[in-house]
């Protein structure tokens, strides 16, 4: 099983990083799709199939907060996952996504371990399409 | 000044976590000044404290950045890339920083801008509420600038 995420960064640069450790952490990634702020986004949604969100907060237009309202307000969208990856880590900063419908929080600066274990449980799925619950080895595996 | 040593601690621990994390550069903190630098980038900041943080560095330095966060080849490293890296890492350091000093309230921060200075930028002071930090790297130099209200440090700490 392979998946299609959407990831919401300004930053190219981190854009392409998360990218390359989402790769390289084994899953089977179909397409992924960039978009520079939380409008950016929304019109990607509206045009492809997106299986998981990584969002930045801190964006200009539209930030990743204001993003997960709209998303979580819209039944076409309320369903995808979205993992928050800011520099804005206050536990106050957390709760805010959290009530707003994230799934997970990481904090920048990050390790690619973060992203893979967030990931494994957002999605729930490993790398050859077994259910997390069946991969008792799942943290063990080579990065 | 005790609150200022607080500060530089919390500060150098972020520099360090963010350049060694995701840029893979070791740096060694400077005694004296570093060579004027003249690529910049700035952000605000405004929560329990409120003002900005400046880095200034080598463009040898921005360039190993982008190389090594991206793991690029030297002939796919261009002006707007390393542009994006040292934003990158002001942001970042900007945010690490600001969970040390409060954890708990969330602190709003500005976009990163970047700016190159012809002839290098100018000397960052150092006072009562601003902190100025320069590093050495193998790549080259580099400089944090701190400045925040003085009332508000003293509460925040």
């Amino acid at each position: 099983m392979s998946f299609n995420v959407l990831i919401v960064d300004d930053s190219g640069s981190m854009r392409a990083v998360i990218k390359k450790v989402i790769a390289i952490s084994g899953f089977k990634l179909d397409q992924c799709f960039e978009a520079g702020n939380g409008r950016e986004a929304l019109e990607q949604l509206k045009q492809n199939w997106v299986d998981v969100i990584v969002s930045d907060i801190n964006m200009p237009e539209m930030n990743g907060l204001e993003l997960l309202q709209v998303l979580k307000h819209d039944p076409l969208y309320q369903n995808i996952p979205a993992i928050i990856i800011s520099t804005e880590g206050s536990s106050e900063r957390m709760s805010e996504a959290l009530e707003a419908g994230a799934k997970e929080f990481i904090k920048k600066p990050f390790l690619p371990e973060d992203i893979r274990r967030v990931l494994y449980n957002v999605i729930g799925v490993g790398s050859d399409g077994a259910y997390q619950e069946d991969r008792r080895d799942a943290d063990e595996l080579d990065f | 000044m005790e609150h200022i040593k607080k500060i530089e601690e919390m500060l150098m621990s972020s520099i360090f976590e963010v350049f060694e994390k995701m840029f893979f550069v070791f740096a060694e903190p400077l005694r004296g000044e570093a060579p004027l630098c003249p690529l910049k980038a700035t952000i605000g900041f405004e929560g329990a404290l409120k003002g900005g943080m400046r880095i200034s560095l080598a463009p040898e330095l921005a360039r190993a950045m982008a190389r090594n966060m991206l793991s690029l080849e030297e002939d796919e490293i261009t002006e707007p890339i390393m542009a994006d890296c040292v934003k990158e890492s002001i942001n970042m350091i900007c945010g690490s920083f600001l969970r040390k000093v409060d954890p708990v309230h969330g602190s709003h921060m500005s976009i990163p801008t970047y700016e190159v200075v012809d002839g290098g930028m100018d000397r960052m002071v150092q006072g009562e509420s601003s902190i100025r930090l320069a590093f050495a790297t193998e790549c080259g130099a580099f400089e944090i600038g701190f400045d925040t209200q003085a009332d508000r440090l003293r509460e925040a700490l």
